[in-house]
Parts: structure tokens; C-alpha cells; sequence
């Protein structure tokens, strides 16, 4: 008898075809178990039925797919025997593994087991078709109770047919058929003489359904509905910012209600799979559910190590859970709906060496590892890859392919390796991936803009035309040691009326680099020159950079100048600006800088220069600070390398000579009235920079901490805050630094901007105290200031001709907003060399140094070390990498914002000694952390001796060492 | 249809003559290869390397092309072999090639193959670009141009030296947008290979007692039996292919496995020199 089946399908291609088989079905198929009467005897028939505790009377098992798959090793033992295997279960088998299935044939043909095959697909009776809405793993398991349920039928019960299956709802099924049927583990606990079968069963849950109805993140919305909604106003669109101290917190920076405010998002579900960086649509929740910011500093490191998905989920949320005491009030909190632009980009990171297992044959066969990004925003990656055993314990860049409702982490791929952790090149690449900073070399287009003489190019008589030939000036410049980038260059002459005529010199880039080529192009994208601890990535090709461009003394150079007179009060009598050549007479540092201006007995006309430029710094500084200019502080640190530019030496902190207030000076003036000239010349279309008052707010936890020292600062205006800063004098000196530094990070970013878009009284510069101000000094490591050239050679009439965009307020605008981002980039890649060295400094080292609070937290405080310029976080508990079972000593109170243990108080501007070491970056660690531990004041349960800790080092030293050497012997 | 005419007897007797007396007609030691001239570009992925007289070159192109099924985060690595009847009387124009010599070719393809793609010393994870999507496929083009005995040695130096040669263009991707950089706009990036498997074979004399390295033409058509190892520099044994022939002891094996590594050493230490060299002569890139 024929049957058809048909169904439809997709192929590889995409393609969708309908198959149609034809399938047999006969009568003449016998059940194979040897006491029945009604069908002929068969050679392999079963012939014992088992009984056991829980079916006393005689039967067969049947088992089900997933229990033949699962539980092999189980019914491979001996104490089954007379077993009937299902055709469609040995089907469902053969799809699955191969390797099992094998193993299930082998026993099959055993005779001695006596394991036979029933074909009921092909059974008349038995054969069972698909129903309209059922999908083929339903089918089989219908047709599988449906087999059971014509055996019972076919032997009377006598033996009975039991059905085995793991699947609570296939058993709930088969009792509504009234077949019997039981799980592994019922079974087999129940079958007597064998205790140890109970053992041998894998622990399979019926994970597959359990696990998506235990967990899924809500649907993201179609495009279509997320424009409706922020149509209609139900939804609105921002960009997803995760805070860098706790990753399941987020906000977003958008318009609602017609005000621009921080919206926060808390929690994995309220995230819904949102990545930082990604343009995300958003929901606002009800005020009653809105949250308060929670005051602690969160690590995706210190959940790791829970397996299970599930359990990692709770360990976040008891983290999270907000007492209260907090005085933080509620923030306005929302949820996302929908993603409107991913923008993932590839993450450097290490391998969770947790994850990986060593189980896995290595070069065959793929495995699920999960991969942390060095980014602490970026959540953990799911990766496969072969080579997991390979990569662990090296730095991976891994990109992010999709994230899926019903899994707790992004899935991603290997692209490639970077290096050893802890080796030094591959840290500083992966300094300079993660923030985003293009270093591969020029690329032969933009080389192919340079000069064709290269490094013979000399100034020529046709360079002269338009300009001033100041090359018997005694120019000279003042920069840091080793400094091959030389910008700018300075001469000051006496006047024959008793003035002065000071000339600032720059670099005169903008003959070189024309506008929109590819060199222009790249120098564009890189914004800036990166400056790391050993490594400098250049913005134009060091060709210029370090020759033809850099003012070197003793060579005709191209330069910019800015030519004033002065009153030898230093007030400006007349200004000039020209493009010109000159001849630097000598490049020094600050320190020989700072000798000549020492040195009485020189006089020759560069050292007349210098004393009397320095006379007119030291005016022009007191009339800034007139005016109200801030000096502020920050804990600079220099790393002394040794000579090859290998291990940090010696870590110094950076001092100010008066020749560095020199430079400053005079750069400071030729920005400011460069800037004016241009904004005469280019009132909507120049670029500027400004630097906005910062709110009252900022302040308002620095304010109430020097409050109870004794001091008041007044942020009415610049100068008052300044004068506040002067007279904020206690018994320790540092802590009028400490109080500046601090003053320092409630400061606004200064930011480039395009005139046109910003009215003229937002152009304050708050820090330098003045109404406008221009990057203009640096055009070698700063595009900003390139354009300024550009600009200002156009005002003064030396470049006749220039494009469009350079004058467009949309161009500009849109290049301020690019500059802005790579320099905060350059900044924060600078900050984390300096960070990765310090780690490297501080390796093997175990000190222990002073240290002063700077910001106390619900879970710590941080502290800044002031020998060496560097802050760490101190956990409120020793315990906190771990669940904590112990609580902290310390209470928290959220009025005065400070941790008390008995009588120990830790408040802002405490003073307190502390140890610092080096956590090597082991296991799950992206990266080697400096920790920090409380030594006094004494507070028992989190305050550690240094002789302690010395000696748990250097017991986990041994340790380690000799789990070396036994590795080390295995591999030879 | 021409064959190669096989040797005479006269020839084949004086050269096992010779052998016994450890010496091979064209004075080398028993172990010696021969002069190897390896030549890089100009363009990069184009090797070609003389074995003595046996020239292969290998030429090597990428192309984006959608993954495997049941591999979507991996790329492809495609081999192909072309024994053009310039190389040798033996190869014919015909699918059928020149009687016997027609089942070498696919064996010496297979070998190639087995080296490169089985030892998985091409990083093909590195080749994604957008999991399920896109991804690189390298192709190796291996031609022989000459064909002067053992033409799987040379040919895989060419193909090893053609893959460490070539770089393929840059790919930024952003979220869900790729873009392919061109050669001009942004350098090249070479591909990540593991490690460096270089193809190793002994041709066997005398009842197998007596073994060379690299055989010529002559001691190919005179041997009795001949296995190529494939071993990298650190000594693994990525694979050993020994089709037919003269039987072989287990000792001999080990030993001609400790010659096969240190020839390989020397090879890869070429193949690096020439790298180097062709570094130099290529267009000056700014060190930054």
C-alpha cells in the first residue's frame, strides 16, 4: 500500500522546494516478541520481560529518542536486555549523532542483549502522518506512543510495552493515551539489583523548553512600529552610554518633552540587549517605577565564574539592590524597545579561561568559550572557535555577529590574535584599538602627497612671494627633551621707541598638507597626535612632522607668525600676522632654557631674548590671573624609561619651571588674538574653542567636604573660584593640591566648536578667562589647527582661493563634533598607557604609601597616592570578588557621603596608609589590576598588615611555580 | 599521446651504483637538496621557486564569497594544480594525462592540499568578516612549469611562500555595514598562517635500504618507492603520504622523519630570507 508524504523545504541556496516521497506501508511486519501467539517466531526475537519494583508485571521498555542519546553509557549495561527500539527513534538517532548511533546498532546486533527493531514507520497500523500544525519532533513523538500504544494492544498487555522518555510532556501525553511511561530516572532507581545504574544517568533536563520560558529578553520592535511610536511621541531616540563603573547601568542623553535630559536605563531586562555605542529606541516607565543611580561600582568580573546563566542573573541583582539610604533622589528611567543602529565594532579582549575545556580534542572539534572585551561596557561574547585552548592567556579582537532573545550574551567570531597579555607591544595596540585610534601606516596615496624632494626639500626663492623673510631674527625655540616635533619657535628684539617686539612662530603645516587630498583626508581622521608612555602615533607623516614642517634650528624653515608690539607692561600696542621664513638659532629644552634665563653672566642676543620674553610672561600671567584664570592641578606622572625606552625606571611627578610658564604665555596670547582675527574675518564659519561654566552642581559634594576642613569655595566666577582655591590652606599642604585636582574633575570638557552655531557670549573660555579662544600653535599634532591656518591665511589675504567647505557652518560644525571625539580618545588612550605602565612598575613591587580619599562610595572609596600620582579603589569588604558571606564592617551613610566603621570615619580628604600591589590579569582578569588595600586606620575585617600580604604572595609565587614546572613536563 | 620515455638500463644500473657508493650523479650528499632560488612578487601572493631546474609557480587571489553551512564564522581555503605539458613530456593535454603520470598529479595535488589545508596552518577564523555571511576565500593557483623531479616539494615551498607573501585588503566593519578598503587607500594585511608546513620526500633504492632527499627527474624514474613527510620547523609531522612503492621499516621512517625536520628548518629560513628581501624592495611605507 503507498502513501505519499510531502512537505515543503529550503535549501542552502534559499530557495524553497516541495518534496514529495513516496512511503510504503505493509502488513507483514511482526512485533518480534517471542510469546505472542499471533505473529510467526523471528530468530532475534525479545524474550524475557523485565519487572521491577515500579512495573511488577512483565514488560518491555520502549525508550525515546533523547533517552536512547542521552543515556547510551545507561543502556549499554548489562541489566538491559529485551529492549525494543523504535525504527523511528533509530531514525531520530542516526540525525543526531552519528557516534551514538553507532554505539546503538553495536548493541542492537549483540544477540546476547537481545535488542530488536521494530519498523513501524513502515507498519500499516503504526505509521502516523504529520498533522497540518505539528512540528516533525511532535510527529515522531506521536508516532512513538502510538507504536507503544499498538504493542499493548497487539500483546494484550502481556508483556506490556513501557514507554521510557525524559519528556515530562510526552509522559503527560502518553497517560492520556493510557500508556505507561516513566523517566529514566524513575525507572532505573526502581530496577532491582542495580544500585549503581541510578549513578550512571546523565543529568539531562528538558533544558530546551525550561531554559526559554526561564529566560528571554523582551522582543525588540519592528523599524516600522519604532518610528510610529517616536511619531507619536510614545517612544524617543537616543544613544545607549553604559556607565564605566557598573555594566548594568546605562543612560542616554535625548530629548523629552522638549528638554534635552540624562535618561538612565538599570537592569539587564530594562537594556534589552542594547550595546554601548548602539542608536537605541526608548520607552519611558511610569514615574512610580522610576529608579535612583546606584552608588556602587559594579564588575562584570565579579559575577563571572557562576555556570549557570540563571544563577549569574541573581548574584546581579543582589548587587544592585538599592537600600535606602541613599540620598539620591530618582532619576528618570526608561527602557528600551527597539534598536534603530547597532554600531558594533571589533573588541580586544581575553578568552574566559573558565569556559574553555580541555575536554575537547583541540584542533577538530568547535567549542563555546566565552570572550571578556577590555571595554568593561562591552557585556561578555559567546564565541566558537577551534583554536580555544590556543588563545587563552592571549589578547583576541573578537567581533559581535547578533544577540538573540533567549540567550543571556551576544554571539560573536574570532578575527585575530593580538599578542601575550601582559607583553608590551600587544597591550599598547590594544590601548590604541580600544580608543578608536588609527595607526596603520600611511597608506601609499597619502604618501604619494609629500614632497617629491623628500628629504632634500629646501626653502626655495619662489617660497619667498607673500612673505616676510625674518631669517636674521634671533628665533629660537623652547620644547621638552627629545622632542623631534618642533611647532612653534619664539624671538623678542627691543624696539628703537623702547617697545618690544615679540614674534610667536609656527609651523607653517598648511603649505604642505592642501586641503581634501588624501593626506589631508587621513590627518582628518586622525583628528590629533596620540601620545602614549613609549609610543607616539603621528597625525601626518613624520616626513613633515619631525623635518620639513618642524621648526629645527640652524635650517630655513616655512613658518606662521604672529608678530606683536609691545608696551614693556605687555600691553599690546599693535599686532601683525604673516605667513614667513625663518631660522631658528637654537632648540632647547626647558632645563637649558631655564639655565640661560639663571645665568647672569649670558648675553648673548637668544638669552637677551628669553629674559626679556620671561619678563613679559610673568606680566602677562598676573593680568590672566586678574582676570580669573584657574590654575589647576593634576597628579602628572613621568616615567623615567630605561635607556632602550624598556621598563619604567622611575616615576616622577612633572614639575612646572618658569620657562614652561613662558611658552604657555605666549602660546596662549597668539591663540587668543588669532582667534580674534579670524572671527572677524569668519564670524559664522570659524573654529573656536570654549570652555562652558561648569554648573553649581558639579560641585556641590567638593563644596560640602572642604566645608568641613574650614574652607568655602565660591564658584560665582572663575576668579572667585580661584581666589578660593588660593586661600584654601590647611595644615597639610598636599591638600591644597588634593582640592585642585579634585576642582580639576568637576570642570566641563573644553570643546571645539563652529561660530556660527553658538552665540558670542557662550564663547567664555572658563578656564583661561577669556572671550575667545582658538587652537592655533600645534597644526603639526592638531587638524584644529590646521583649519585655523587655512582660515587665517584667507583673512589676511595670502591664500586667495579656498573651497567651500571651509567656510560651511555644516562642514565645520560636523568636524568640530569628529575633533572633539578623537581628542577626549587620545586623552583617555594616553591615560590607560600611563595606567598599563604603572602596572608594570609597580610589578613584583608591594609598597606601601599614603594616600588621601578622593570619593567615597556605597561599596568603597578611591584614593590618590600622591608619590606616584595614582588613584585605586578600596572595597568597603576583602571579600568583595567573591559573594560576599561576610558583610562589610562598614555602614554607609548616604547624607554625609562617608563609610563608618565604629570609630573609624573614611571621608573626603582623609588621610590614610595603604598598600598597593600588582594583581597579575590571570583567568577571567582583562587585565592586571593595581589593588589597593586599606593598611590604616586599623578596621578589623578589611585593613591587612603588609608583612601579610607579602607573605601570601610569595606563598601563591611558590604555588604557581611549581604548577610551571609539571606543565612544562608534560609538553616535552 | 607522448610519454616520458623511461630510462635505460645501462642508466638505471650505474645510478644505483653510484647511490651504493653514497654518491649521487650530481654530487650531492644523500641528504642534500638542491640549490633553491625563491622569487616573490612583484604582486603580492605570486611565488615562484626553482628546485634545481624544477620551476612551480603559485599564485594566490582572495575573493568574498558566503560561508559553509555548518562553518559561518570561517573562510575558505581553495587549492588548484595545473600541470601544463610544458612542464614535461610525461604530462598530456587530456584528463588522462600521460598514462601513469596521470594518477600523479592528483596525488601530488592531494599531498599539496593535505599540507596546507589539513595542518591548518592557514588561520581560516581570521578570514570572517560577517559571521553566516561573508567571508575571504584564498585561492592558490600551484602551476608547474618545470618539471625536473619531485615537483611536490617545490611545489609547496611556492605555495607556503606565496600565502606568507600575500596580503589581502582591509575590511572595517561597523555594526552591521562592511566596507572594503582598496590597496591604495588602506595597506594590505597579510594572512595569519600557524605555522609553516614544509613538504619533505625521500625516494627509496636498493630494497628500500638506501634513501635520498629531493630526488631529480632521473632518481624519480630510477627509485623504487618514494614518501614525503610534511613537517614544520617545530618538529610536528603534519602528514606522511607513502603511495605504493617499496616496503619501508618503522626505523627507517623515524629517521627519515629527524632528517624531514631539519630540512625543513632550513626551507622555512629561506623562504623567510626571501620574504624579507621582497619587504625591502617593495614601495617605501612610512614607518611611523
Amino acid at each position: 500500500m503507498l502513501k505519499n508524504k510531502a512537505f515543503v523545504r529550503k535549501t542552502k541556496r534559499g530557495t524553497v522546494i516541495k518534496v514529495v516521497k513516496e512511503h510504503y506501508l505493509r502488513d507483514d511486519i511482526y512485533c518480534e516478541v517471542a510469546t505472542c501467539t499471533k505473529c510467526p517466531s523471528s530468530l532475534n526475537a525479545v524474550t524475557t520481560p523485565s519487572t521491577t519494583k515500579l512495573v511488577p508485571s512483565p514488560h518491555h521498555i520502549v525508550p525515546d529518542t533523547n533517552v536512547l542519546y542521552h543515556q547510551i553509557d545507561v543502556l549499554e549495561h548489562a541489566a538491559f536486555t529485551d529492549v525494543i527500539i523504535l525504527q523511528t527513534v533509530l531514525q531520530e538517532l542516526k540525525h543526531r549523532s552519528n557516534a551514538v548511533y553507532a554505539r546503538a546498532r553495536t548493541m542492537i546486533s549483540d544477540p546476547k542483549r537481545r535488542f530488536i527493531v521494530f519498523c513501524n514507520e513502515h507498519h500499516r497500523d503504526t505509521y502516523v502522518e504529520r498533522r497540518a500544525d505539528e512540528s516533525p519532533n511532535d510527529r515522531n513523538d506521536r508516532a512513538i506512543r502510538t507504536a507503544v500504544a499498538w504493542y499493548n494492544m497487539h500483546l494484550d498487555g502481556k508483556p506490556q510495552a513501557v514507554l521510557i522518555t525524559d519528556d515530562a510532556d510526552n509522559r503527560r501525553k502518553a497517560e492520556v493515551d493510557k500508556i505507561p511511561a516513566y523517566s529514566t530516572q524513575q525507572y532505573v532507581a526502581s530496577m532491582q539489583g542495580h544500585p549503581d545504574l541510578v549513578d550512571m544517568i546523565a543529568a539531562v533536563e528538558d533544558s530546551n523548553i525550561a531554559a526559554e520560558e526561564r529566560f528571554a529578553y523582551p522582543e525588540h520592535l519592528s523599524n516600522s512600529q519604532i518610528a510610529a511610536g517616536i511619531r507619536s511621541g510614545a517612544f524617543f531616540q537616543g544613544k545607549l552610554s553604559i556607565s564605566q563603573n557598573n555594566y548594568l547601568e546605562g543612560s542616554v542623553f535625548a530629548q523629552v518633552d522638549k528638554e534635552e535630559r540624562t535618561v538612565m536605563i538599570i537592569g539587564r531586562k530594562d537594556l534589552n540587549r542594547g550595546i554601548h555605542g548602539d542608536i537605541v529606541a526608548l520607552q519611558m516607565l511610569p514615574e512610580s517605577q522610576w529608579k535612583r543611580p546606584v552608588g556602587v561600582i559594579l564588575e562584570e568580573e565579579q559575577i563571572e565564574g557562576q555556570k549557570d546563566e540563571d544563577e549569574e542573573e541573581k548574584a546581579e541583582e543582589s548587587k544592585m539592590d538599592v537600600e535606602n539610604g541613599a540620598a539620591n533622589e530618582t532619576v528618570p528611567t526608561a527602557k528600551i524597545v527597539g534598536i534603530i543602529k547597532r554600531n558594533w565594532r571589533p573588541f580586544c579582549g581575553t578568552i574566559e579561561k573558565a569556559s574553555v575545556s580541555s575536554a575537547a580534542s583541540g584542533l577538530t572539534s568547535q567549542q563555546s568559550v566565552f570572550f571578556w572585551a577590555m571595554d568593561k561596557k562591552i557585556p561578555k561574547i559567546r564565541i566558537r572557535t577551534r583554536q580555544a585552548e590556543n588563545l587563552v592567556g592571549r589578547r583576541i579582537i573578537v567581533a559581535i555577529d547578533g544577540w538573540v532573545r533567549n540567550s543571556l550574551f551576544p554571539s560573536g567570531h574570532f578575527v585575530r590574535t593580538l599578542g601575550e597579555v601582559g607583553d608590551r607591544a600587544t597591550e599598547t595596540e590594544v590601548v590604541l584599538l580600544e580608543h578608536d585610534v588609527p595607526f596603520a601606516p600611511f597608506s601609499s596615496s597619502v604618501l604619494s602627497f609629500l614632497p617629491a624632494e623628500g628629504e632634500d626639500w629646501i626653502v626655495q626663492p619662489e617660497h619667498l612671494a607673500g612673505r616676510i623673510d625674518f631669517r636674521h631674527l634671533d628665533v629660537c625655540s623652547i620644547d621638552p627633551p627629545g622632542c623631534t616635533d618642533i611647532d612653534d619657535a619664539l624671538h623678542c628684539r627691543q624696539l628703537p621707541n623702547g617697545n618690544l617686539e615679540v614674534g610667536v612662530h609656527i609651523a607653517d603645516v598648511s603649505h604642505f598638507v592642501k586641503p581634501e587630498n588624501a593626506m589631508d583626508m587621513e590627518a582628518r581622521r586622525r583628528g590629533t597626535t596620540v601620545y602614549l608612555v613609549n609610543k607616539r602615533i603621528d597625525m601626518l607623516p613624520s616626513l613633515l612632522g619631525t623635518n620639513l614642517c618642524s621648526l629645527r634650528s640652524n635650517v630655513d624653515r616655512l613658518a606662521f607668525s604672529c608678530i606683536w608690539e609691545m608696551k614693556p607692561d605687555a600691553t599690546v600696542v599693535n599686532v601683525k600676522y604673516t605667513k614667513s621664513v625663518i631660522r631658528s638659532k637654537a632648540s632647547l629644552t626647558y632645563d637649558e632654557a631655564q639655565m640661560r634665563l639663571d645665568d647672569s653672566k649670558l648675553n648673548d642676543p637668544v638669552t637677551q631674548g628669553i629674559k626679556a620674553l620671561n619678563q613679559l610672561a610673568k606680566k602677562l600671567r598676573a593680568n590672566r590671573m586678574e582676570a580669573g584664570a584657574l590654575t589647576l592641578a593634576s597628579p602628572e606622572v613621568r616615567f623615567k624609561l630605561e635607556e632602550d625606552q624598556q621598563d619604567p625606571v622611575d616615576v616622577e611627578l612633572k614639575e612646572l619651571k618658569d620657562t614652561n610658564a613662558l611658552v604657555e604665555e605666549f602660546m596662549l596670547l597668539a591663540n587668543i588674538w588669532v582667534a580674534k582675527k579670524v572671527y572677524e574675518a569668519f564670524p559664522e564659519s570659524s573654529m573656536l574653542r570654549r570652555h562652558p561654566k561648569p554648573p553649581a552642581a558639579n560641585f556641590e559634594s567638593l563644596q560640602k567636604a572642604v566645608g568641613e576642613l574650614g574652607i568655602t569655595l565660591d564658584v560665582t566666577t572663575s576668579r572667585a573660584l580661584a581666589d578660593s582655591l588660593n586661600n584654601a590652606t590647611t595644615t597639610d599642604p598636599y591638600i591644597n593640591k588634593l582640592i585642585r585636582i579634585l576642582t580639576t574633575r568637576c570642570m566641563m570638557q573644553a570643546v571645539y566648536f563652529c561660530s556660527g552655531t553658538v552665540p558670542e557670549s557662550d564663547f567664555w573660555h572658563y578656564g583661561l578667562a577669556t572671550n575667545i579662544y582658538t587652537h592655533f600653535t600645534s597644526p603639526i599634532r592638531r587638524y584644529s589647527d590646521l583649519v585655523v591656518h587655512r582660515l587665517l591665511s584667507v583673512a589676511i589675504g595670502y591664500e586667495k582661493a579656498y573651497t567651500s567647505d571651509l567656510v560651511s557652518k555644516e562642514k565645520l560644525s560636523e568636524l568640530s563634533d569628529v575633533l572633539n571625539y578623537r581628542h577626549r580618545m587620545a586623552q583617555q588612550a594616553s591615560r590607560s598607557s600611563v595606567e598599563l605602565f604603572t602596572n608594570m612598575f609597580f610589578k613584583e613591587k608591594l609598597l606601601q604609601e599614603d594616600a588621601y580619599v578622593i570619593r567615597v562610595l556605597k561599596n568603597g572609596f578611591s584614593v590618590l597616592i600622591p608619590r606616584y600620582g595614582i588613584e585605586g579603589y578600596v572595597y568597603a569588604s576583602l571579600n568583595d570578588s567573591k559573594d560576599s558571606s561576610e558583610p562589610s564592617p562598614f555602614v554607609y551613610d548616604g547624607e554625609k557621603n562617608r563609610l563608618i566603621a565604629g570609630t573609624v570615619e573614611i571621608k573626603l580628604f582623609a588621610k590614610c596608609s595603604v598598600c598597593v600591589f600588582v594583581e597579575e590579569a590571570g583567568g577571567a582578569a582583562r587585565r592586571s589590576k593595581l589593588v589597593v588595600r586599606l593598611c590604616e586606620p586599623w578596621v578589623p575585617g578589611v585593613s591587612v598588615r603588609l608583612d601579610d600580604i607579602r607573605v601570601a604572595r610569595e606563598q601563591d609565587q611558590l604555588e604557581e611555580k611549581s604548577g610551571k614546572v609539571v606543565k612544562k613536563a608534560k609538553r616535552v | 599521446m607522448s610519454k616520458d620515455v623511461p630510462p635505460s638500463i645501462n642508466e638505471k644500473a650505474f645510478l644505483l651504483s653510484a647511490l651504493i657508493s653514497r654518491q649521487r650523479l650530481d654530487s650531492r650528499s644523500p641528504h642534500d637538496i638542491r640549490t633553491t632560488r625563491i622569487l616573490l612578487g612583484p604582486q603580492p601572493g605570486h611565488a615562484e621557486v626553482r628546485l634545481g631546474k624544477t620551476r612551480v609557480t603559485a599564485n594566490v587571489s582572495c575573493e568574498i564569497v558566503r560561508p559553509r553551512a555548518n562553518a559561518p564564522t570561517e573562510g575558505a581555503l581553495l587549492f588548484t594544480t595545473d600541470f601544463s605539458p610544458m612542464a614535461s613530456p610525461a604530462f598530456g593535454d587530456g584528463p588522462g594525462g600521460g598514462g601513469g603520470s596521470g594518477g600523479d598529479e592528483i596525488l601530488i595535488a592531494r599531498v599539496l592540499e593535505r599540507a596546507l589545508r589539513g595542518s591548518r596552518a592557514v588561520d581560516t577564523e581570521g578570514l570572517c568578516i560577517v559571521a553566516g555571511e561573508k567571508v575571504w576565500q584564498i585561492k592558490v593557483d600551484v602551476r608547474v612549469i618545470d618539471h625536473e623531479g619531485n615537483i611536490v616539494d617545490c611545489a609547496c615551498i611556492a605555495a607556503v611562500a606565496a600565502l606568507m607573501h600575500f596580503k589581502r585588503p582591509d575590511v572595517t566593519v561597523l555594526g552591521e555595514d562592511v566596507t572594503i578598503h582598496s590597496t591604495s587607500e588602506r595597506n594590505p594585511i597579510p594572512l595569519t598562517l600557524h605555522h609553516v608546513p614544509i613538504c619533505v620526500t625521500f625516494a627509496f633504492f636498493n630494497q628500500g635500504m638506501l634513501q635520498v632527499v629531493d630526488p631529480n627527474l632521473l632518481e624519480e624514474q630510477c627509485a623504487e618507492g618514494d614518501m614525503t613527510f610534511v613537517v614544520n620547523r617545530h618538529g610536528d609531522v603534519c602528514t606522511l603520504s607513502k603511495a605504493g612503492g617499496v616496503a619501508v621499516e618503522a626505523g627507517q621512517v623515524i629517521h627519515c622523519a629527524r632528517i624531514a625536520a631539519a630540512k625543513a628548518e632550513e626551507v622555512t629560513d629561506m623562504i623567510k630570507a626571501a620574504l624579507e628581501k621582497a619587504a625591502v624592495k617593495e614601495p617605501k611605507v612610512a614607518i611611523v
